[in-house]
């Protein structure tokens, strides 16, 4: 299967909105943290691999923009897609939307690197991961 | 998919919802559980926009919560939720999560909500275009789990001897929704926190349970809730042991809110004892099935 699929599904809560009145930017953040899990499943490193092959994936670069506002009780949902990969990083794309209206709300590039969890160190993608990588990743312009 | 399920929840268990037993602590399931449970209202017409005008919507009456396995930190969740029937004005439905990586069930929430007045708290008549939705939605979806009813006896909303304070507290603005009702996890947290209490109660320390390599972990919840919780309402949880036999204890729990005296939320918790190592449940401490049996609150029902 390649495309978006759906990475994260939930509401914004109370404590999460600012004195604007809406969810303050940190909480989108914390979203595209809930749907990396999703992303990681499809990009085969998983609790799994955490925990016995000590490896996993850190953030380096984050490209966002905010189109809509979202307020207390807003129903949201992300959808997420990997646009690619290159030796060491996996780049991901992610698209909130408001689930009442349609109306996005919120998109963000990022690039992460994939990460030996002992040394600390960026390592190469495994074969593994390029072919799912490859079999699922849509092109940058649907992105 | 039927179609007539809801996709309510997805996301994952963050390393900081997981306590002491290495697992997503039971406040973090009830919280994406509540957000599904925004999902199933707007799927019935009551939209955020429409709950922010009209100030009124569904409310739980009871709540059945069953842990069918663990989740560990990093573990991909996906929630399914659904309705049941009608019982008058009453909605019965359901609310599961999923270890999304496995594809194996991790939480069922089945539950009963009436259609009440955010406001004033009263329990109004379903609104018909929300009946019409609710009935067109409603399944007995045979495909989903469905536990059998929960049985022995049930924690009562009156007063009781040899209740003791499990946990205290104030309902914090950060701990409250749009319409200044305490949060669902928020009331499952006063339980975790109860927990310790309730060690100590039967005679255990952290310590002796550290040295037994013991965590404990709750199975099964039975909540009624009787009167509201508002912001900045005093709290006090008092708990006590309703049973202990074999594997398997069985506690009450009273949340009073101070301001008002009512009981608020009376909930029966099933739990057991496992081995951290192994992940596999043990025989209950001697602590708890030697606990005074004069002391055991069914005795009172």
């Amino acid at each position: 299967m390649s495309g978006f699929i759906e990475s994260y599904r939930g509401q914004v809560l109370m404590r999460e909105c600012d004195n604007m009145g809406h969810m303050n930017v940190q909480f989108y953040i914390a979203r595209v943290n809930l749907a990396m899990y999703s992303m990681f499943h499809r990009t085969g490193v998983d609790a799994d691999a955490y925990l016995q092959q000590k490896v996993g994936i850190a953030a380096v670069e984050q490209k966002t923009r905010f189109l809509a506002e979202l307020r207390a009780g807003d129903l949201i949902h992300m959808e997420s897609a990997v646009l690619g990969a290159t030796n060491k990083s996996m780049t991901f794309a992610h698209r909130l939307y408001n689930s009442a209206d349609g109306k996005l709300a919120f998109t963000c590039r990022m690039v992460a690197v994939y990460m030996d969890l002992v040394t600390r160190r960026a390592i190469p993608l495994t074969d593994a991961m390029r072919q799912r990588i490859e079999e699922t990743k849509v092109e940058e312009e649907a992105a | 998919m039927n179609s007539k399920l809801i996709s309510g929840y997805r996301g994952g268990v963050e390393q900081w919802e997981c306590d002491q037993m290495n697992h997503m602590n039971v406040q973090f399931y009830m919280a994406k559980a509540a957000e599904a449970f925004g999902h199933l209202q707007n799927a019935l017409g009551l939209s955020p926009a429409v709950l922010r005008t009209g100030r009124k919507g569904l409310r739980l009456k009871t709540l059945r919560t069953q842990y069918k396995s663990e989740m560990h930190s990093g573990t991909p969740i996906n929630g399914l939720c659904g309705i049941r029937g009608l019982d008058g004005d009453v909605i019965n439905g359901f609310i599961h999560l999923f270890n999304a990586s496995k594809d194996r069930l991790s939480a069922v929430y089945e539950f009963t909500a009436d259609y009440a007045d955010y406001d004033t708290d009263a329990s109004l008549p379903l609104p018909p275009d929300i009946r019409k939705a609710a009935e067109h939605l409603a399944d007995d979806h045979p495909d989903m789990f469905n536990p059998t009813p929960f049985s022995g006896p049930v924690m009562q909303a009156k007063p009781l001897d040899h209740l003791f304070d499990s946990a205290r507290g104030t309902v914090n603005v950060w701990e409250s929704d749009p319409f200044d009702h305490i949060e669902m996890r928020n009331i499952v947290a006063y339980f975790s926190n109860a927990a310790t209490h309730i060690i100590h109660n039967v005679g255990l320390t952290r310590k002796i349970i550290r040295e037994r390599n013991l965590g404990s972990a709750a199975l099964d919840y039975y909540s009624e809730f009787h009167a509201p919780v508002r912001k900045t309402a005093a709290i006090l949880l008092k708990s006590g042991l309703m049973g202990a036999d074999g594997k398997i204890f069985r506690f009450g729990h009273q949340l009073i809110n101070m301001d008002t005296g009512e009981i608020a939320v009376t909930t029966t918790v099933v739990g057991c004892y496992f081995d951290m190592t192994s992940r596999k449940s043990v025989a209950l401490p001697e602590e708890f099935t030697n606990y005074p049996k004069e002391k055991l609150l069914n005795l009172q029902f």
